[in-house]
């Protein structure tokens, strides 16, 4: 998965709250144009560290029944430190609330306690929305299984 | 633009829930920003920014922040702001309830000190001048 | 691969906004192995060129002189998903300019459908804080600032060409 934001899943109640880590290491390409002189992750990317977890927190909560979790907005985002090539995120986000397929969620990474940055997610699960002969929902949900256990092994058999 | 207290305050209220992500029973006349709401320097320019689009006037910086007065040699001894420089204080803010911070007057203390109702105060005076 | 979310500059006027275009293509390693199956834009690479084009706009107001970052995001609202063959259009304008910082609202349009609304708030680093010293090196920004067609389209409020300030 390009732009992996999460390493490893330390912790998961699926459907409800999850805790990941994730270390920017020097080679990170971006790295050398954010910036030249001054190398950290990217603001956006601490963000989409969030998202990624959140993702996977509401995907195994429903078994990956739906193939997408869209990000419909964000909220008081607040980036409070930067991280440098060899610092640790620990990530953690969990559910505020669930309305129907539209899912709020509230997540921070923190650096040694000290956070980095903070938001308020709103995911959609939904469909492709492609033609039914097309099965793209059920090709895209087993994708994401697959990229799930690909990534973060047997984190589902250990927690369920 | 003759706004009532009421209307002051809603308004307050509504610029600091989206500046600090809390909720609207947290933002009470007496909650400090700092440490009730957890507010810091990043989000004081933020509540600038949404105060002076709410209220279209304009907060210069040292009217919330008095940094001069507070890093002043004539104001602040062993890390204690001296009777002149509470004057000072009173005279620069005088919208703020400086009662609680005079009993104690270390200069860390200071930018913990400001509430909401204290915020509504100065929206207020900028208003009627 | 460089850290670019957008292809270039389509407008800009110094104090008062920045346009730009972002081409959302198959061959984009993110695009085709973020979600398999489904290739689409992160939005928060949405984001990044939103950011990107806001930051520099906030930049040039002080003649690139401060260090410009991105401290937070007020609000995000997308409203579709960025596919393969959208032309994204980035229309950011600046809102509220201080000393300390500044914030910027923004739109993105794939054709005349409205895509995304986003807030941003930037934050220029004191002195001292955090790093010594400018965030790019010199010629740095110059060179990005010309691959994106800044300097091409960037005119003052009077309608003057923006200059290729010397510390850039």
């Amino acid at each position: 998965m390009k732009y992996r934001q999460l390493d490893k899943i330390t912790s998961l109640e699926p459907g409800k709250k999850i805790s990941a880590e994730r270390t920017l290491k020097a080679d990170e390409e971006y790295l050398l144009d954010h910036f030249p002189r001054f190398p950290v992750m990217p603001g956006v990317m601490m963000l989409e560290a969030l998202y990624q977890a959140a993702i996977w927190m509401i995907r195994s909560g429903d078994d990956f029944k739906f193939p997408l979790v869209l990000l419909r907005e964000v909220k008081s985002v607040k980036f409070g430190d930067f991280l440098a090539p060899g610092e640790t995120l620990q990530i953690s986000a969990e559910v505020l609330k669930s309305d129907g397929n539209l899912t709020t969620v509230k997540a921070n990474a923190a650096k040694e306690g000290r956070t980095t940055v903070s938001a308020r997610l709103v995911l959609e699960r939904c469909s492709c929305r492609d033609p039914e002969r097309l099965n793209t929902d059920q090709d895209v949900s087993w994708r994401a299984k697959k990229q799930f256990l690909e990534m973060f092994g047997p984190v589902l058999s250990d927690h369920s | 633009m003759a706004l009532s207290q009421d209307e002051i305050f809603a308004k307050v209220q509504e610029a600091l829930i989206d500046a600090l992500g809390v909720d609207d029973d947290e933002v009470t006349t007496d909650a400090t920003l700092v440490g009730d709401l957890g507010a810091e320097s990043i989000d004081f320019l933020d509540i600038v920014f949404k105060l002076e689009k709410a209220f279209d006037i304009t907060i210069p910086r040292e009217e919330l922040s008095p940094e001069d007065v507070l890093t002043n040699t004539q104001y602040v001894q062993d890390g204690k702001v001296t009777a002149e420089g509470l004057v000072e204080l009173k005279t620069r803010m005088p919208w703020a309830d400086l009662s609680e911070f005079e009993k104690n007057p270390r200069v860390e203390n200071f930018g913990n000190l400001l509430t909401v109702g204290d915020l509504c105060n100065y929206v207020e005076a900028k208003l009627g001048a | 691969m460089r850290w670019f979310w957008v292809d270039r500059f389509t407008e800009f006027v110094s104090g008062s906004h920045a346009h730009g275009i972002k081409n959302v293509s198959l061959d984009e390693e993110v695009v085709d192995e973020y979600s398999p199956g489904f290739p689409m834009l992160p939005p928060t690479l949405v984001l990044e060129g939103i950011a990107q084009l806001g930051g520099i706009l906030v930049s040039e107001h002080f003649e690139f002189k401060k260090r410009c970052v991105l401290a937070k995001v007020g609000k995000a609202v997308y409203h579709h998903f960025a596919r393969p063959g959208d032309q994204l259009y980035y229309q950011v304008k600046m809102d509220s300019v201080h000393e300390t910082g500044a914030t910027v609202s923004a739109t993105s349009s794939i054709g005349n459908t409205l895509h995304a609304e986003i807030e941003l708030m930037f934050a220029f680093l004191e002195e001292g804080r955090f790093t010594e010293g400018p965030l790019f090196g010199p010629g740095d920004l110059e060179a990005m600032l010309r691959l994106m067609n800044f300097f091409h389209v960037a005119v003052d409020a009077s309608g003057n060409p923006v200059p290729v300030y010397d510390c850039l």
